[in-house]
């Protein structure tokens, strides 16, 4: 006990002033989720799944940061010193749940700095708490209305009071400002270019035609060098292109894996932005077997009025009539398992190789070679000894993967409610895709050093299902393996070994 | 006193509960790790569209007015969701056609595998399970696979059934890879190879052991593998273990595939889809 400071020593307040600075940060970030949640939240990468959820991030995420701040200050500012117990409740609950998901969630730890920041708040509380004064019979008077409403508390209620019904009057002013922060941030923004030379992969799209809420139909970037290829454009996908920053105005060229609605239905759209937010005086090369021609002359013609319109409204300076739409650069492979270099050029080495989407034919998948980086994406096959043997060796293999027991599961619940046609697909889509066990023990056989798999069946809309999803497959491949989502990138430095994963929205 | 004999219930409780989830969770779980229905951890094979047989008993009794037998579930069970995993398309026949008998035993909670769980809720297979093909109506050169599931119900009406021994005869001439498990291999007793000879005469197979046959101590069937194989000139191997039903063992003599007991079912139907040109799975 005497190792207590002295109330109203320097020491005493100054470790108030330290709690208190704690108890502010806990009100602002009140305050802030309650008048600009979405602006708040996106610092803590959870932006409302569904328009309501405003009103869950106002509430909830509102109400647990200021009455944090509220009892830190309370604790800080009247004699109950006992009352800074609630908030440090909190926050060891709020560092479990974080240590928890770094142990349950295969996602990089882009929240550690909230982790470190957490922990340092944790201890100025801990501090300020056992070393507080609290040998006098006055401090251990029970907490009561009286004591609690001191003059300093109350006017530290009014104030927050004032400051939230001032910031909710100024929503006109406070948008504008955004405008300004937000639109520097957001027309700044370039993903790619951040990244060091290497071989870089980033998924736009990471779905299946099935709806997954955290996966839009396949799209990949593929960053090598100063060069950015896009691998399929499925739907939605480049929305998320956009929204992750990716100059698509700079893109070199599309490769396509097959002709399936999930794969190509983004085309147009992803032409249409490479041409009008980068004035290409080329049009866009697409690449992919034999047939890509009439996916990009449909594509062409389908968005022929619409290029007109904006040529004609901007004029030829700012988007370039030669640079509208694509043009196919077709490839033709040999039936087995030799592939085909389709891309050679400033260091990286592209190869087309045949894959199994019987009835789907031709389908491929690619191989990505430039300065000692490799990198393997499957698109849609069933296990293909073509991948087995183009993925032997590559350091990142991107794979699709069918969970054959939920998949049948969720046929016989459409089945059951009579939906027989869904039901059949999902009985079908069993023979032409690759079962996650499978995926893994061609990762095992190919000796690849990481394994992620995409185009996931069925949906895989919460966290708790992924287990669910990879089955036995770590009994069969030992090394990384990892379920793709949209915005999740695997960078690869040159001429290192280094896999490192990165979140791009 | 009273105090004492309420801790003394509470504890006698304790315990109880405490025996009956090691045994619950403990039995089926000893038994694997023993080798019965141990998991299948080998490399898998697919053909895709392809077809596969699976030929069961139609005898449900164990001589006259004897216990309930049948198909062992296994046997046919874990063959049938491999070949499906292999995208495949699997039909099932017996010698008589209709409902199939299955050995009761199977699907003891201590006993049952993991297909047999699925095909427990799977009401594709039990359909066909219930309206099985008659063998002397189907075309077994239309398969690519003829599998010979066991039970002891099959000690009774393969290995003397003529209609199976041509049906097999045609279908290893088309060149059609065929096998089975346990008794299954009986079925093959009748058949000839493409010289006329016995099928299985210099052949290398397995099959059940006498010795497991003795071990369960049921001997009254009129064929048993190990013997009447060897009588007809195969060339029989055999794993042992202190049970051999805890044993396992697979053959593979060209198109010919065979494995030792209900552990083989996983591993059998492997081989045969790698013998008639699978590929990885």
């Amino acid at each position: 006990m005497n190792q207590k400071i002295k109330p109203g020593s320097k020491r005493d307040t100054g470790l108030r002033v330290l709690s208190g600075w704690v108890g502010l940060n806990f009100m602002v970030l009140g305050i802030g989720f309650l008048v600009l949640p979405e602006v708040f939240a996106t610092a803590f990468f959870m932006e409302p799944a569904r328009a309501v959820g405003i009103n869950s991030l106002r509430g909830d995420m509102g109400s647990l940061f200021l009455g944090m701040g509220f009892f830190c200050l309370l604790g800080v500012l009247t004699i109950h010193r006992r009352l800074l117990m609630i908030p440090m409740v909190f926050l060891s609950l709020v560092i479990v749940g974080r240590l928890t998901s770094v142990i349950v969630d295969d996602v990089p730890l882009i929240a550690g700095g909230a982790l470190v920041a957490e922990f340092v708040m944790l201890s100025i509380l801990l501090v300020t708490l056992f070393l507080s004064p609290g040998a006098t019979a006055k401090h251990h008077m029970p907490v009561t209305v009286r004591s609690i409403f001191t003059r300093f508390s109350v006017i530290g209620l009014v104030l927050v009071f004032v400051t939230i019904l001032a910031l909710f009057a100024s929503r006109s002013q406070i948008g504008m400002a955004l405008v300004h922060v937000i639109g520097k941030q957001l027309s700044s923004k370039d993903g790619a270019a951040e990244l060091p030379d290497g071989l870089h992969v980033i998924f736009a799209g990471s779905g299946s035609p099935i709806p997954d809420s955290k996966r839009v139909q396949p799209c990949i970037v593929v960053v090598a060098g100063k060069n950015i290829y896009i691998v399929d454009s499925g739907p939605g996908s480049t929305l998320r292109l956009e929204l992750m920053g990716i100059r698509v105005g700079q893109v070199q060229g599309v490769l396509l894996t097959h002709f399936h609605s999930d794969h190509i239905g983004n085309l147009g759209e992803l032409m249409l932005k490479c041409w009008a937010s980068g004035a290409r005086t080329k049009p866009l090369d697409v690449f992919g077997p034999s047939g890509v021609e009439t996916v990009v002359q449909g594509f062409n013609l389908a968005y022929a009025m619409d290029s007109q319109y904006r040529v004609a409204h901007h004029g030829p300076a700012t988007v370039p009539p030669s640079g509208m739409g694509g043009v196919a650069r077709p490839f033709a492979l040999p039936k087995g398992n030799d592939g085909q270099v389709v891309i050679d050029a400033d260091g990286l080495k592209v190869t087309a190789f045949l894959v199994d989407h019987r009835p789907v034919v031709q389908a491929v998948g690619y191989r990505f070679d430039y300065k000692g980086r490799s990198l393997v994406i499957s698109g849609d096959t069933l296990p293909a000894d073509s991948l087995r043997k183009h993925a032997n060796g590559a350091q990142l293999l991107l794979h699709e993967a069918l969970q054959p027991t939920m998949i049948r599961a969720i046929g016989t619940i459409n089945k059951d409610i009579g939906r027989t046609n869904v039901a059949n697909i999902f009985a079908d889509i069993l023979n032409y895709h690759t079962f996650t066990e499978e995926a893994a023990r061609i990762a095992r056989d190919a000796e690849v050093k990481y394994l992620v798999l995409y185009h996931t069946l069925p949906p895989l809309p919460v966290a708790v299902v992924k287990k669910t999803f990879l089955g036995e497959s770590e009994q069969f491949f030992k090394g990384p393996m990892t379920i793709a989502e949209d915005g999740m990138g695997f960078c690869m430095p040159a001429d290192s070994q280094e896999i490192q994963t990165k979140w791009f929205w | 006193m009273e105090l004492f004999k309420k801790r003394g219930i509470l504890i006698v409780a304790a315990v109880l509960l405490v025996f009956a989830f090691v045994a619950y969770f403990g039995l089926p779980a000893g038994l694997r790790a023993l080798g019965l229905h141990a998991p299948y951890k080998g490399q898998r094979y697919m053909l895709k569209d392809r077809t596969a047989l699976i030929v069961c008993t139609s005898h449900d009794t164990l001589g006259e007015g004897g216990a309930k037998t049948g198909v062992f579930g296994s046997e046919f069970t874990a063959p049938y969701y491999e070949f499906t995993d292999g995208r495949m398309r699997v039909e099932v026949a017996s010698i008589q056609g209709g409902p199939i008998p299955i050995e009761p035993i199977s699907f003891n909670w201590f006993i049952k595998s993991e297909p047999d769980e699925r095909y427990l809720s799977d009401p594709i297979l039990q359909d066909k399970i219930a309206h099985s093909l008659r063998i002397n109506e189907v075309d077994f050169t239309l398969y690519d696979i003829i599998y010979l599931a066991g039970g002891w119900g099959a000690a009774y009406d393969l290995g003397t059934s003529t209609v199976l021994g041509d049906k097999i005869t045609q279908a290893y001439r088309a060149g059609k890879v065929v096998g089975g498990v346990c008794h299954g291999p009986l079925g093959l007793l009748l058949a000839l190879d493409e010289k006329g000879h016995p099928l299985v005469k210099g052949r290398r197979l397995t099959a059940v052991t006498d010795k497991q046959v003795r071990e369960l101590g049921i001997t009254q069937t009129p064929q048993h593998p190990e013997r009447n194989l060897r009588a007809a000139g195969a060339l029989f191997e055999s794993s042992t273990a202190f049970r051999d039903m805890f044993a396992n063992h697979v053959t593979v003599d060209g198109r010919l595939v065979t494995g030792q007991n209900q552990n083989a079912g996983h591993e059998v139907a492997n081989k045969m889809i790698q013998a008639a040109g699978g590929t990885k799975r």
